[in-house]
């Protein structure tokens, strides 16, 4: 009665779609980044870093891109992300939530980041130089980056906390998350929203190559220094690629040199001129504001 | 038993009064900030970018949708016909099963159901990673309860004298009990079941926009950059993935098909069906126990939950439901009565696909473009949503029926509104209604999507803990969310029993 052939046929190939997950080999280094810029930026720096990772280190590296930032803390800790470029915040969830992860390195600009707020030229609102001023935004469409970025939302909120100002103080009582730093600016320059807060890298970066996109935005504040973005590696990698990989893996970060052409390309893209080491204890502060504002529990 | 005392023509017209409260919301909450934004979406619907890089993406990103969105189907309606034979009060009355096996499995199913399929996602993603399996995953839970209950109450239909005779004659034999649910069933998988695919298709787009894949995500992350040219090339492309797989299964004619040829087909489907759940069941937990354990360690309750607060975003969910259900289903006769006439009945079936075709998430982010997030402007967009979808099943039903009472009415010199609702709405009103009661229950479920992007009750405090990682409020939000679909769905079924 049955049809064994066809029952063959149509089974194979069903299982050899299904089963493609399970023949992923286990020698490849999967680099991840939180996306908080334009999906194409992220995708040329990345895929640039990959290759050059891949001729020093001898192994296959491969660029897997995420939608959100929630997702890369989620992908580092169930093991589908070996290498992942974190803010301040989700480099924290990600350590907590995967025992043995290794911090590997910083930029040089990343010891001291800072945010920028901005608002709409429609609002004639000068740029403030005392955080107290920020109560001008209350009662004003205010938007963050992505719900866990540490410039575009955590240490911004802080600060505005700090000045007295709850999001409930908003229009609407409640403050937008336009998902990425990029998007942030596109809102507030179009209108749909009248304030934000975002990295001040992105800022100043479309503030000098994309004049069309920052032309009806101004400057409004920059907030105090605090620590950011950082890689964080599995602590596995030695087991799995060879032993000294992670420390290999390290210094290659670290030895990128802007004075090399195949280097430089890469350092402009991370807005930097060179990776630094860097230490956990140096995101102490950045985890004690995450517990207050209970974006880590 | 009170039956409802108002006829169902103007039950139909009355939740036309949520608009009241919707337009004052949404006007006090009007900007005209993010107009230039909206006008240049509007004009990239007509020149969407295509270039050979984004077709390239387009076909790879399609692939996927109809990898994830196939498998589920197929997968959610073949354990959606077991179920629905286990879940049936007939399947009790010749098999010597157990009837707490049937009690304990509709329970199961109302939980299941109860919940929607992003919610599984956004779940399933936070707890093991990001693979289109869990895409799979995520649809074919809440899909395979839905189906069960489509095909158990099919089921139930079967005549007992039927049964009765099969026993006289000869006993049962597993052949009877085939030939006793062949009808039932496959009368249900083509009337029902290749819609469920279209609703599969629609859900992958969704969860696509949660990032697990698919052409969800490309449309997402042109929206996030404000790329709409290219936004507009995936939303065509998804259109014409779904209009594709409607025609060809209007082409499959399974009434015709040979029996013996089915037959074989289904358990060939049964067969690779159960071997990939295994295979789906394998994965998640062999790759993923230790988080998994540990997520259990953390079910220790110790929230940081306001009761208050917590009240009101319940609450907010609940007049989200109820508005959006008002729309959904006053707006349809509404507006085809106000333009009825051909011109009209094109422009109202125009803008009805485009709301079925942008995801709700992405109707939510244009508004957002020039009003101010509240509960209003989640509730115009899943009611305008739905009310795309209510409204085909109306014009089909409206159009295909005997107009005889209309065109004698018309000729009589009765005004063309009056005589169409008279002469064509009225009969349609009793079976229009009950199909929006099924819709409300989809609406409830939906409204997690909403609140994720609009900022709206508990599917915006779900997001927060989602992203927070606290594993103890998402339990209490489920469990609301839970709650009223439930709820929901026994004020539904009692809306339903009393119009048919």
């Amino acid at each position: 009665m049955l049809n064994i052939k066809k029952l063959f046929i149509a089974s194979s190939l069903f299982f050899s779609v299904l089963f493609s997950p399970l023949y992923a080999s286990t020698k490849v280094l999967r680099i991840g980044a939180i996306p908080d810029q334009n999906q194409d930026v992220l995708d040329k720096r990345f895929n640039l870093l990959s290759k050059e990772l891949s001729n020093i280190l001898d192994i296959e590296v491969r660029y897997i891109p995420v939608i959100n930032y929630v997702a890369a803390v989620t992908g580092f800790r169930t093991n589908d992300l070996d290498l992942v470029w974190f803010g301040g915040l989700t480099g924290v969830q990600a350590r907590l939530q995967t025992p043995n992860s290794i911090v590997i390195a910083q930029r040089d600009i990343d010891k001291e980041f800072k945010s920028v707020f901005i608002v709409n030229k429609k609002l004639k609102l000068d740029p403030i130089s005392n955080k107290k001023e920020l109560n001008k935004l209350k009662n004003l469409r205010f938007t963050f980056g992505s719900e866990n970025s540490t410039s575009g939302r955590l240490m911004p909120e802080y600060f505005l906390n700090d000045a007295g100002i709850k999001i409930k103080d908003f229009k609407g009582g409640r403050a937008g998350f336009s998902g990425s730093h990029d998007a942030t600016i596109a809102l507030v320059n179009s209108g749909a929203y009248d304030a934000g807060a975002l990295n001040k890298q992105v800022w100043e970066n479309n503030l000098k190559n994309n004049p069309k996109r920052t032309k009806n935005v101004r400057f409004f504040w920059m907030t105090p220094a605090y620590v950011d973005y950082h890689w964080v590696a599995q602590g596995n990698l030695d087991k799995r690629f060879r032993k000294g990989f992670t420390e290999e893996l390290k210094a290659t970060i670290i030895n990128l040199d802007i004075k090399k052409p195949e280097h430089t390309k890469i350092l402009d893209m991370f807005n930097a001129k060179e990776f630094i080491e860097t230490k956990s204890e140096y995101y102490k502060n950045i985890e004690l504001v995450g517990r207050k504002l209970k974006k880590i529990r | 038993m009170n039956k409802l005392k108002l006829n169902p023509s103007s039950i139909t017209f009355l939740p036309i009064l949520v608009c009241i409260p919707l337009a004052y919301e949404l006007l006090i909450n009007f900007h005209i900030g993010g107009i230039e934004l909206f006008k240049e979406f509007i004009i990239s619907a007509l020149i969407p970018k295509i270039n050979n890089e984004i077709i390239i993406t387009l076909i790879k990103r399609l692939n996927e949708t109809i990898f994830i969105a196939f498998s589920s189907w197929l997968v959610s309606i073949i354990f959606g016909i077991i179920f629905g034979i286990l879940s049936s009060d007939i399947s009790y009355k010749f098999l010597s099963l157990p009837i707490f096996l049937k009690r304990f499995i509709k329970l199961l199913l109302i939980i299941t159901r109860s919940i929607h399929e992003i919610i599984w996602g956004l779940i399933l993603m936070q707890i093991y990673g990001i693979n289109f399996s869990i895409g799979i995953v995520a649809i074919c839970i809440p899909y395979i309860a839905i189906n069960a209950k489509v095909f158990s109450e099919q089921i139930e239909n079967i005549n007992l004298k039927t049964i009765q005779s099969i026993k006289q004659i000869n006993g049962f034999k597993f052949s009877s009990l085939i030939t006793l649910f062949w009808s039932p069933v496959i009368k249900t998988l083509k009337n029902f079941g290749l819609y469920r695919l279209e609703c599969a298709i629609r859900s992958t787009a969704v969860l696509g926009l949660f990032g697990i894949g698919g052409i969800g995500t490309s449309i997402f992350l042109s929206f996030q950059t404000l790329n709409f040219r290219e936004l507009w090339t995936y939303l065509w492309g998804l259109a014409f993935l779904i209009i594709i797989s409607k025609a060809i299964f209007k082409k499959i004619n399974l009434f015709n098909t040979p029996k013996k040829f089915l037959f074989n087909f289904v358990i060939v489907l049964f067969c690779i069906s159960l071997f990939s759940l295994c295979f789906f069941v394998y994965f998640i937990f062999n790759k993923n126990i230790i988080p998994f354990n540990s997520i259990n360690n953390l079910l220790i309750l110790n929230s940081n939950f306001n009761s208050y607060d917590f009240l009101k975003l319940f609450l907010e969910t609940i007049l989200l439901s109820l508005f959006s259900s008002g729309v959904a289903v006053s707006f349809p006769p509404f507006f085809i009565l106000i333009f009825n006439n051909k011109i009209g009945i094109l422009i109202i079936r125009s803008i009805s696909f485009l709301f079925r075709l942008i995801p709700p998430p992405i109707i939510i982010l244009v508004l957002l473009m020039f009003n101010d997030p509240s509960i209003s402007l989640a509730a115009l967009t899943l009611g305008l949503h739905n009310a795309a979808i209510t409204s085909k099943l109306l014009l089909v039903n409206l159009y295909t029926q005997d107009k005889n009472e209309y065109i004698a009415m018309q000729s009589l010199g009765v005004a063309k509104r009056t005589s169409w609702l008279f002469g064509l709405f009225v009969k349609q009103a009793r079976s229009y209604l009950a199909y929006c009661a099924y819709r409300s229950d989809i609406i409830i479920r939906e409204t997690a999507i909403l609140g994720v992007i609009g900022s709206i009750g508990l599917g915006w405090q779900l997001q927060e803990s989602l992203s927070s990682f606290a594993w103890d409020e998402v339990i209490i939000i489920l469990f609301a969310y839970s709650s009223i679909a439930i709820i929901g769905e026994l004020i539904n079924g009692k809306i339903k029993s009393n119009l048919t």
